[in-house]
Order: C-alpha cells, then structure tokens, then sequence
C-alpha cells in the first residue's frame, strides 16, 4: 500500500514515515501544500494523510482540489486544530477521517487500515477475486486457502493489481508505484516479478490471473 | 439519577441586573414628549385662555363705562331744573330701559346733602343702596354688590347755575351686571369650546408628528430586537443624517466584535496547533523508539488532555447579545454526516426529531462543539441507534441525544462531568469531551442531565 503524508513539521513527518514502513506501507512524504497536491493528484497512492495547516496551500484546500478532480483517493486529516467545527470542515471538504495531534500511533494505524478497507469495498481486510485471496492487515497471500510465500515486491505488485482488478496498468505505472523514490529503475524488473508472481500463485498454470496486454501493460483478471 | 449543573449566582445577578435597567427605563421617549408636550400646551392654553379672557372683560367693562357716561350725559342734557330747584328730566329723550321697572338701568340725581332729587321710572320696585354725591367735576365709575347681585355705577357732579342760583348736582347712572356677565360667560364658552377644539387639533397634530419624526428610531430598535434575537446580523435600514452616525456605529462595532471573535479563534487554533505538534512529535518518538515508560506516556496524556481542555474552555464564546440564530438541524445534520462518515463501519441508524424553525441563539462555533462531542460519544457506544429530539417551549431549548450503548452508572456520570475525567481509557478523549459541552453549556446558563435512555444507553438531556 502507498501512502501520501503530507506534513509540514519535520520531526513527525520522518517518524510516521519510518513506523508506517515499518508497518509494510511505501510512504511518500511532501512538508509543503503544492508539492503535495501535485503527489497526490500525479502518484498511484492508495491513501493520504494530511495536515491542514500547510505552507502555500492548506490541507483543506488540497482536499477540495482532489475531489474537484474527481479523485476518490482515502484521505485521514491530522491536525492539532480539534473543534468540531473545524473537523467539520475537513470533513466536508472531502475527508474521510480525522485525527487529532497529538495521536497513538495505533489509533492512526487503525484508522488508516479502515480507510483502506472501505476503499477496498470491504469492511473486512480481504481481498479476493476467486481463489486467490490477500489479508491486508497481515500482508499474506492465499492459494486455495492455503499461504503463499511472497517477497514484499511481490505483495506490494499483486495487492495493487488485485485492487485495481479489470484494469489495464502500465508498466511504468507499477514501477512507480513499487519504486517512488528510484528515478532510474529499470522497467525489466517488473517483467521478473510478475514473471515470478505467476509461478506462485499459478504453479500449474492454468489460472492465467495476470494476462500482458502487448504495449500496453498488465491486467488482474480473475473472476469470482 | 441526574445530575444538575446550575450556576444560580450567575442568574441572579443577571435578573438583579436586569430588574434595575428596567426600572431606570420605565417611560419611553414618546410618552416623554407626549406628557411634556400635553403639560406645555396645557399650561399655555390656560394663560391664553386667562389673558385672553382679560383683555375682553377689560374691553367690555370698557365699552360699558363708555356707554354709561353716554348715557349720563344724556340724562345731563334732557335735565332742567325747576323753580324749587328739583330737576325734571323728559322721559321721551331717556334711554327707554329707565322707564322700565327692573330694566336693569337706573339712574338718580342727588344733591349735595345726598337727597334724591330724581330718581328714574326704573327703580319703582327695586332696592338700590343710595348713591352719594361726590365733588363737582369728578367722575366715578365703580362697581358694587348689592346681596346677590352686583352692580357698576357712574357718577358725575355737577354745578348746576339756575335762574337764580347755582345748585351742586350728582348724576348717577346704574347699571347690573346681568347682560354683561351673560356676555362674560358667552365669551367664555366660545373661548373655551375653540380653546379646546384647538388643543385637541394639536395634541393629535403633535402625536403624528412624533410618530413620524420618531419612526426611524422604532425601526432601529426592531433591527436592534432582531440583531439580538440573531434573526440578522447587522442594521439594514436606510436611516436620516442623525441616526446614521449611529446606525454605523453599531455596525463597525458588531462588525468588530465578530472580527475578533475571529481572529482570537484563530489564534487559539494557531497556538493549539503550536502546542500539540511537538507534543505529537514527542508521543511518535516515544512510540518510534519503543520506549514504554507508563510514566512518560501518562504525563504525555495528561499534557495534551490539559492543553485541550483549556484551549476548547478558552475558545467557548458563551452567550452573547449579538450573536446569530443558528438553525438547528442544519447543524446538527452537518455533524451527522461528518459522524457518519467516520463511523461508517458501524451502520449506525440515527433518527433526528427536530423541527426546521428550531434556533440556537448563540456561537455556531459553540453549538458544533457541543453537539460534536455529545454526538461523538453516542456513536462511539451506540450499538445500532442514536436518537437526537429538541424542543422548544418558551423560551427553553431542550437538546436530547440517547443511545443504545451499554450506559453508565451514577459514579460515572459524576466524574464525566468533571475535568478531564475519562470513563473509558481506551476511547480517546471521552471525558474531555463531556467536560468541554459541560463547559459550553454552563457559558449559556444551561443544564445538563445525564441518565439512562429506554434503549439501555446513555441519555443526554440539554437545555438552553
């Protein structure tokens, strides 16, 4: 899962960043409001977290853009500003959920893992398109209900793929959303993973989940 | 089992305060100049009426000496004397009221030993008290009572030269007051008919003059009444040169009042968010380095819940003159839809019972926090249903929200309704909140009452 915290206090940006990918979660990090609309409207993110009181632009203002643009990307407001007005506020704007500073790390996480789950469709954390199956929470996959050893690429690639169930997704599309940070990866090692993928959870080769759409990239298509 | 909070002290120094402006304030400025006006035109009708009535008595009394002497010298030139000294006057040249008995005209000619040498056709059956000469030459008009009756008299001495003497004469014409106090008393009656007619005409003359001259203030004061009952939220009205200094005035200052509610809310936002953004930096390295020291993470606890408390405290604006209606259940559905979005998991049915003209007059900054927190906690506990009514008789708005949580019992509600109390630990800043809508409700003079719902839960009765 990729994440989006858009913090503008250092210190707490660095440290939710390292537990959140302690936690298993790619974390993308912005401390200024334009830099952050522009992540959060140009990455592949599966949630945001965002502060309000922002330099350049405040949170709520990058909320509005994003829903103006018709973007449904989860989005967890983090302030120290706790009246309800102004949670209202955020919540009107386009929000989904808000917590206040200073937080437990585990309340974040939990709520954070319900934004995910919602936007998954699903109030449990499952994935599942027949008769393979994630555990969001866990980060495990399943063949027939019984666990798959994947590697953290691995998981990463076929969460999203699964999420993005149907959907034609590029290669450059998956490279950014596994590497976010490498400017040079090499497009190759998304055809290794998924190459790889498909040994694991296809080992006899007549599922056929991942089908490659020549020039155009990958598709999840499994049906229940 | 319920709890009162009430802060009678402030009430009664509010109804102390009040009793005492209103009994400064008993007579409003139109019945002030009405009453001084009607006092002034009373006052100079009378000395009208007073002069007026004078100045014709004098003209009259005037006019009746002018006439008397008239008639005297008539009387003086229809008179002869006789051989023996007594005059004769010809009663075909008098005035014919002295042929008349009680005429009320009367005349004598007196001598100098005060003997009536002649006395008028007139006087036959009437009592007149005698007159008396008086000096050769000299006029006298007087008035006299005679019993019941009153009389003018004028006289004149004369010396009269006969054939062979000269004799002293006193001419004396009397005249009752009857036909003059008839006209005295018609003058009167007409004075005083038109006097009055007058007054009236001006009374209502001046009492639509005020209502016109003071219909501008009246209509500030509904804006002012508006203003106060939050129907709007400044003076709208087009207003002449003297009252628009004023009118703007109060807009400047209600303008200012709101900007610094404003600015002063933002600056508690400013420093909550300068306060409580180390503080989370703090909790996350605390979490980051694993340090589980209880200690730390309970002074860190204690912190923020103070810091919060006293933050919300200070933000609550209370009750004020100025501020607007805000209509309930736009509030309370705004809220509602931000609880359902973060509760969304939980499928919460909520039933709202709360009419569309229903008010709070107050801060909307106020009526969120309350609402916020009460609704907060009700869908945290609820199992399946919250319930939100309000009421309003009079002028008491009555707010209750219940759930179908597990409930509380007495101990507990004591202590939530302390500060910073928590009931429940593990459900972040729960006491707080009960203690920060205690906050805001006391700032209203309200009450709040928190018992058991017929679902088992929590049922939180409110009233403004």
């Amino acid at each position: 899962m990729r994440i989006l915290i858009i913090e503008d206090e250092a210190e707490l940006q660095s440290s939710l960043k390292s537990q959140l990918e302690t936690h298993g979660y790619i974390v993308d990090t912005s401390g200024d409001g334009k830099e952050g609309l522009y992540f959060a409207s140009e990455f592949p993110l599966d949630a945001a977290i965002i502060d309000i009181g922002l330099p350049n632009m405040s949170g709520i203002e990058i909320i509005q853009n994003l829903r103006q643009q018709g973007n449904s990307l989860p989005i967890l407001v983090l302030t120290a500003r706790s009246r309800w007005q102004e949670k209202v506020e955020g919540l009107e704007a386009g929000a989904d959920d808000y917590v206040v500073k200073p937080f437990q790390i585990e309340e974040l996480l939990a709520r954070l893992k319900s934004l995910l789950r919602r936007s998954n469709g699903s109030a449990k954390p499952e994935i599942r398109h027949g008769c393979i199956h994630l555990n969001t929470d866990s980060q495990e996959c399943f063949l027939h209900n019984k666990s798959v050893n994947l590697t953290a690429f691995e998981y990463r690639l076929l969460e999203h793929m699964m999420k993005n169930h149907n959907q034609v997704l590029s290669k450059s599309n998956l490279a950014d959303y596994l590497y976010p940070h490498d400017e040079d990866r090499d497009s190759n090692v998304i055809e290794v993973i998924i190459g790889r993928l498909r040994k694991k959870i296809d080992p006899g080769n007549s599922l056929n989940p991942i089908e490659t759409l020549r020039h155009r990239g990958y598709r999840f298509k499994l049906s229940n | 089992m319920s709890v009162n909070v009430r802060k009678s002290v402030k009430e009664f120094n509010r109804s102390l305060s009040k009793t005492s402006w209103r009994s400064k304030i008993k007579i409003s400025l139109n019945s002030r100049i009405i009453i001084s006006a009607t006092l002034v035109l009373l006052v100079f009708i009378t000395l009208t009426a007073a002069t007026l009535e004078r100045a014709f008595f004098e003209s009259t009394e005037t006019a009746l000496k002018d006439k008397m002497e008239s008639q005297l010298y008539l009387l003086m030139a229809e008179s002869e004397i006789d051989s023996e000294g007594l005059p004769i006057v010809s009663a075909s040249a008098m005035d014919s009221s002295l042929n008349m008995p009680e005429s009320g005209l009367y005349a004598f000619v007196i001598d100098d030993n005060n003997q009536i040498l002649w006395s008028s056709n007139s006087t036959l059956s009437v009592i007149l008290p005698e007159p008396g000469s008086i000096q050769t030459g000299k006029k006298i008009f007087s008035r006299f009572k005679k019993g019941t009756e009153t009389f003018y008299s004028f006289s004149h001495g004369v010396n009269w030269d006969t054939d062979n003497e000269s004799i002293n004469l006193t001419f004396t014409i009397i005249n009752d007051l009857k036909p003059f106090n008839k006209q005295i008393n018609r003058y009167r009656k007409t004075l005083l008919s038109w006097l009055v007619a007058m007054a009236v005409f001006l009374l209502i003359t001046q009492a639509f003059i005020l209502r016109w001259g003071l219909s501008p203030l009246r209509k500030v004061g509904k804006e002012l009444n508006k203003i106060e009952n939050g129907q709007q939220d400044c003076v709208e009205g087009v207003y002449p040169l003297e009252l628009k200094q004023l009118t703007d005035n109060i807009n400047n200052l209600l303008v200012q009042e709101r900007q610094q509610k404003t600015r002063y809310r933002n600056a508690l936002g400013d420093l909550a968010h300068s306060l409580k953004t180390p503080l989370a930096v703090i909790q996350n390295l605390v979490n980051d380095k694993n340090i589980s020291d209880p200690a730390l993470s309970e002074q860190l606890l204690q912190m923020n819940n103070i810091v919060e408390y006293q933050l919300q405290r200070a933000a609550t604006a209370g009750s004020s003159q100025t501020g607007l209606a805000i209509p309930l259940k736009d509030t309370v559905e705004k809220i509602l839809a931000s609880l359902e979005k973060i509760y969304r998991d939980k499928k919460i049915q909520c039933l709202i019972s709360i009419e569309e003209n229903l008010v709070f007059k107050g801060d909307e900054g106020d009526l969120m926090e309350l609402l916020g927190n009460v609704l907060d906690n009700a869908f945290k506990w609820a199992q399946q249903k919250v319930e939100i009514s309000a009421t309003q008789t009079e002028k008491l708005l009555e707010i209750i929200i219940k759930d179908d949580g597990p409930g509380m019992d007495e101990d507990q509600i004591e202590n939530l309704l302390q500060r910073g109390i928590r009931a429940d630990q593990t459900i972040s800043g729960h006491g707080i909140g009960l203690s920060i809508v205690t906050n805001i409700v006391d700032a209203y003079d309200g009450t709040i009452q928190i018992g058991r719902s017929y679902h088992g839960g929590v049922s939180i009765k409110i009233k403004f």
